[in-house]
């Protein structure tokens, strides 16, 4: 009877830990869902002057996102946000920042350097890109973001906050709102999610 | 206790209710004050005007809440570039003009930011240093 007993809790026990594996996996594994893949070709400059491809992503997940720097609504909030970002992963040579200026004409590469500069970022693992308007325009599109002119907003630019999540495969596997930092603090987790495969 | 409908009483509920208006209209104030840095300066400067690494100046103890305070019309208005000094620290970043905000509300702005910090409230002319700016 005691033996059984025993035996009875034994399974109990068992089946107990099997659950919690579970809920533990479940948690960890679950996949984020693929939005899209990015495959346009670009040539732009970073804050160092230096020509970038997107060769630079090979093996690499990256936060992109479209910003100006004398945008006086939403980037500086961006900003701050991206900035989280990159003190989370500041040790993590598999992770880049990527953020394109919308407004090339004023953001040449001397301004993205003092800006860059002025945010204490080092281009290895943060680049500040410009190049032409209407390649980054095609680009924002192709992340499938907002990003025009438009004389009536403030700064003269109407373009989305979204952090975008690229994975090693350049798949498109998150947008977040940049100004929000409870979505911010998701985009930090999600990434550790792919750092870990 | 039942008021009586004398004369002495009447004159104590106006007092308190002139008071309670007055302290009324002084929130108002400063919610319209307070919610118009937050929608134009805050986002660069902080709610608390500290300012963001060496990017965006600090103004909560700057030079231009006190002896520099008429060039802020200006600088709401117009913007400011090039480089500048706050607290020891260089700062060279482009601020952007707002040309939306008129003379009330730049005043609004400015008093919020005196008030806030620690600098008393001074009444400018701001129609008259918005025509004197460079």
């Amino acid at each position: 009877m005691i033996v059984q007993r025993n035996i009875f809790r034994s399974v109990l026990l068992f089946l107990f830990l099997v659950v919690l594996a579970g809920c533990e996996g479940g948690g960890s594994k679950a996949e984020l869902p693929v939005y899209g893949e990015i495959s346009m070709d670009f040539l732009l400059r970073n804050q160092d002057n230096q020509e970038v491809t997107p060769l630079i992503f090979k093996k690499k997940i990256y936060v992109a996102d479209f910003f100006f720097t004398t945008c006086p609504t939403i980037c500086p909030l961006m900003k701050r946000q991206m900035l989280r970002v990159y003190e989370a992963y500041e040790d993590s040579p598999g992770v880049l920042l990527f953020s394109h200026t919308i407004d090339p004409d004023h953001d040449t590469v001397e301004v993205l350097k003092n800006f860059s500069e002025g945010l204490g970022i080092s281009s290895k693992k943060w680049q500040m890109v410009t190049g032409a308007q209407d390649e980054i325009f095609a680009l924002a599109k192709h992340y499938m973001l907002a990003a025009m002119k438009n004389d009536q907003s403030p700064g003269g630019y109407i373009h989305s906050g979204s952090f975008v999540l690229v994975d090693q495969n350049k798949k498109i596997r998150g947008y977040y709102d940049g100004t929000n930092k409870e979505e911010v603090d998701q985009l930090i987790y999600d990434i550790k999610k792919l750092t870990r495969k | 206790m039942i008021l009586k409908n004398s004369p002495g009483n009447r004159l104590l509920i106006l007092f308190f209710v002139l008071i309670f208006s007055s302290v009324y209209v002084a929130a108002e104030t400063r919610i319209q004050e307070e919610s118009l840095f937050n929608s134009n300066c805050s986002n660069c400067h902080g709610q608390k005007g500290e300012g963001f690494l060496k990017l965006y100046p600090p103004i909560r103890n700057s030079r231009f809440l006190n002896k520099d305070l008429t060039d802020l019309p200006c600088i709401i208005r117009y913007g400011l570039r090039g480089e500048i000094e706050i607290d020891g620290q260089l700062f060279n970043q482009v601020m952007p003009g707002n040309k939306k905000l008129s003379p009330t509300e730049i005043a609004e702005i400015i008093l919020y930011m005196q008030n806030s910090w620690g600098h008393g409230r001074t009444e400018l002319n701001i129609e008259q240093e918005l025509t004197q700016c460079h």
